[in-house]
């Protein structure tokens, strides 16, 4: 039998002992790079990045799941923490660091196992008995928010806040983020919500605005300020409207012949300006430039015109607006136009910019944040925005559960306890499960520079007893009762940290084999960019 | 009945590829410094050891992270650990830079021992036989080897800095005087042949070093 080539070239295959073993270290290193981070004594980490453009090439970040988008990784079992700490933010937005180095601590006392001998299929059952038990009892142990939902929201909001930058003025956001999420009425579409960054002032000086603000100004001498607004929202050039076609010529045999181009050319943009002003709107926002003739045209139509709003920015204007964006101005009946109140001028800092109030959609806001430099403004963007996530998140199912490392040692001691009910070498598989979520309070402990032993331990005896709502008081150090102290978390952001933790987990053990595809060969990319 | 290699025109070209077959001689570090038997192996010293020695391993590997170096796909030859790569695509294999620390600290301390005895040996004070006493620490390195030199050896013969080599020959060096000096002053057969032994193996020993 002549042997058989399997692969394809260039494909290469790794088998059983360094196929595994090899990966485990690589996912640990991930956990351990944003361990510190963890906690409302966790430190920031800045990156550096390659490009020194964006904001000075630097970067302050707590949140984990932008740290681990930042650093380069090529290892497979490593890409799969990354992948599953970005699923965490895109799903709840919070909980990200948490959902990482559960992860890596599930995989170290895995490793641990294996190096006795224990199959990891074994392992893996072990772990889904376990992951099912802490997700029972984690639901037993949740409250309904019910009435009291707005209490629940400002916890759970200082929850979140507290290991950010923005713990500092921890009251004033998490204020602001509440009122922002109860105007979305239960809509969860974070994108009424716009964000605004303006450097300079200082954190608490942000606020929330119950208008629309958009950072374009009317065009030269329009009305600045116009009431009970008819908005027409275009998306089409109103530069010169010549054929856009490339590599298109236009031969003619007369200087004459030039002229009349230009005239033809002029005459068409009057037309589409007329066409435009046929639908009686007061105030025209094009997504792309607006050239000075027809801004001539409209200054003495007196409708005020905003060029080159954004593409996101359009979007964001057309939903809160209630308008649709039009691209030809052929019917004005069927044309759908936005309104609001009032639109004026404002200044911010030393910048103007646009107001629209009383819109359409009544769910709109917009956030101003301060901040004293263009890194603090990223960051309290992104703090701001997780934030949003989990109230999002939180009012769509309103449970909640301790925080403070209660939930995580209460589900720790029911795995202990249903563990010794298991049979097999499973059951080590379970307890180890049960040793790695009780890492996490320890990890916010040693954060803090805490005795982590002696007060895991003491956590672990209060919820033995039965008094689940015990975990850890920071500012005190010791054990204490912390729905007291209004240390909340939504159901929904544990209960997703715990099952994505336990499923990346599960993908790395069951891997023995990794087979490589062999690159597609490709010519040589000498884009510039 | 001959068989055609597999000779594919598209490998022959000038590619990047790199052999990620494991490598049949890799090391094992963690079972080098303490290896486990099956579950009942509780040995809570050699667990320790492991353990910390992967923590040191993450901790570095998160701490070139951050630095903005890469972690690649690709293993090391010697040991199977995963390889960094920085800005200037320099590579390096953390696990064997962790592995030649911890063992170079243990190949100084023999060396110090010997100077120890060597000055005893002068002083006219009766040493003790060949096998140095190992310091507790040294327990760690579970290798059979039978003179405290070879220890050295093995741990040096890695290609390491130059001063590890020259202390390593320092130290067999001394053994070597040591022995011809016990040599010569023994009358018993038996301890004539216990000092030939260590002669012969101390002048291998400089042999391998000098390579």
């Amino acid at each position: 039998m002549l042997p058989v080539q399997i692969l394809k070239d260039n494909a290469q295959e790794e088998r059983g002992e360094s196929a595994r073993l090899s990966s485990f270290v690589g996912a640990i290193a991930i956990g351990d790079l944003v361990k510190s981070t963890l906690g409302p004594k966790g430190m920031d980490k800045i990156l550096i990045s390659g490009n020194p453009e964006s904001a000075g090439g630097i970067k302050v970040t707590n949140d984990g799941a932008t740290i681990l988008k930042s650093i380069g990784v090529d290892n497979p079992a490593a890409k799969v923490l990354v992948d599953m700490s970005m699923t965490q933010d895109h799903e709840v937005g919070d909980g990200t660091t948490s959902v990482t180095v559960l992860a890596a601590e599930l995989l170290k006392e895995a490793e641990k196992l294996v190096n006795q001998r224990i199959h990891p299929q074994t392992i893996i059952s072990g772990y889904r008995r376990a992951l099912g038990i802490a997700q029972e009892s984690l639901k037993k142990s949740s409250i309904e928010s019910g009435d009291n939902i707005r209490d629940d929201l400002l916890k759970i909001a200082r929850t979140t806040l507290g290991s950010k930058i923005l713990s500092q003025h921890k009251e004033h956001f998490a204020q602001l983020a509440v009122d922002a999420v109860l105007r979305l009425k239960g809509s969860g579409n974070l994108d009424a919500i716009q964000i605004i960054k303006k450097l300079g002032g200082s954190m608490n000086e942000s606020y929330l605005d119950e208008g629309f603000l958009l950072e374009k100004l009317p065009g030269m001498f329009q009305p600045r300020r116009v009431e009970k607004a008819k908005i027409l929202i275009a998306n089409t050039p109103m530069d010169t409207d010549k054929v856009k076609v490339f590599g298109s010529r236009v031969r003619v045999d007369g200087v004459a012949k030039v002229a009349e181009l230009e005239a033809a050319e002029k005459l068409k943009m009057k037309e589409k300006v007329d066409k435009i002003l046929a639908h009686n709107c007061n105030v025209f926002i094009n997504r792309q430039l607006i050239y000075n003739y027809p801004e001539q045209l409209f200054a003495d139509a007196k409708v005020m015109a905003i060029e080159h709003a954004d593409f996101e920015g359009i979007e964001r204007l057309a939903l809160v607006l209630g308008g649709e964006i039009v691209s030809t101005f052929d019917s004005p009946q069927t044309a759908q136009f936005g309104s609001c109140d009032l639109i004026e001028e404002i200044m911010i800092g030393e910048d103007r910019l646009l107001r629209f109030s009383g819109v359409k959609l009544g769910e709109a806001c917009s956030v101003v944040l301060r901040g004293a430099t263009q890194q603090i403004l990223d960051e309290s963007e992104r703090s701001l925005h997780d934030a949003l996530c989990v109230l999002v998140t939180h009012v769509k199912e309103s449970k909640t559960v301790a925080g403070a490392g209660a939930s995580e040692i209460l589900m720790s001691s029911a795995i202990a306890v249903e563990a010794q009910k298991v049979a097999g070498k499973e059951a080590l598989a379970v307890e180890a499960f049960g040793r790695a979520l009780a890492q996490l309070p320890t990890i916010i402990c040693d954060n803090a520079g805490l005795d982590s032993a002696e007060l895991v331990t003491r956590l672990r005896a209060e919820h033995a007893n039965g008094r689940h709502n015990m975990g850890i008081d920071i500012e005190k150090g010791e054990v204490a009762d912390v729905t007291k102290l209004g240390v909340i978390e939504s159901y929904n952001v544990k209960l997703c940290m715990v099952s994505s933790a336990a499923e990346a987990t599960e993908q790395i053990l069951r891997v023995d084999d990794i087979i490589k595809a062999a690159p597609r060969a490709r010519a040589q990319d000498n884009r510039p960019c | 009945m001959v068989h055609k290699k597999f000779v594919n025109l598209t490998s022959t070209r000038e590619s990047t590829w790199i052999d990620r077959t494991p490598h049949p001689a890799a090391r094992n570090y963690l079972d080098e410094m303490a290896p486990i038997n099956g579950i009942r192996d509780d040995d809570a010293a050699s667990i320790r050891l492991r353990d910390s020695f992967r923590d040191e391993v993450s901790k570095r590997m998160g701490e070139l992270l951050l630095k903005g170096q890469t972690m690649l796909d690709e293993y090391c030859p010697t040991c199977s650990g995963i390889l960094m790569e920085d800005r200037a695509l320099v590579r390096r294999c953390v696990t064997c830079e962790l592995f030649r620390e911890k063992s170079s600290v243990i190949v100084g301390e023999v060396s110090l021992q010997d100077e120890d005895l060597n000055e005893a040996v002068n002083n006219k004070i009766p040493t003790p036989a060949a096998p140095v006493n190992k310091p507790a620490k040294k327990a760690v390195l579970q290798k059979s080897a039978p003179a405290k030199k070879k220890e050295a050896v093995p741990a040096a013969a890695e290609p390491s800095s130059s001063d590890t080599i020259e202390s390593a020959t320092t130290a067999v060096l001394q053994k070597l005087e040591w022995a011809t000096d016990r040599l010569n002053s023994t009358e018993e057969v038996a301890r004539v042949m216990d000092f030939l032994s260590v002669i012969q193996k101390s002048a291998e020993t400089l042999k391998a070093l000098r390579i």
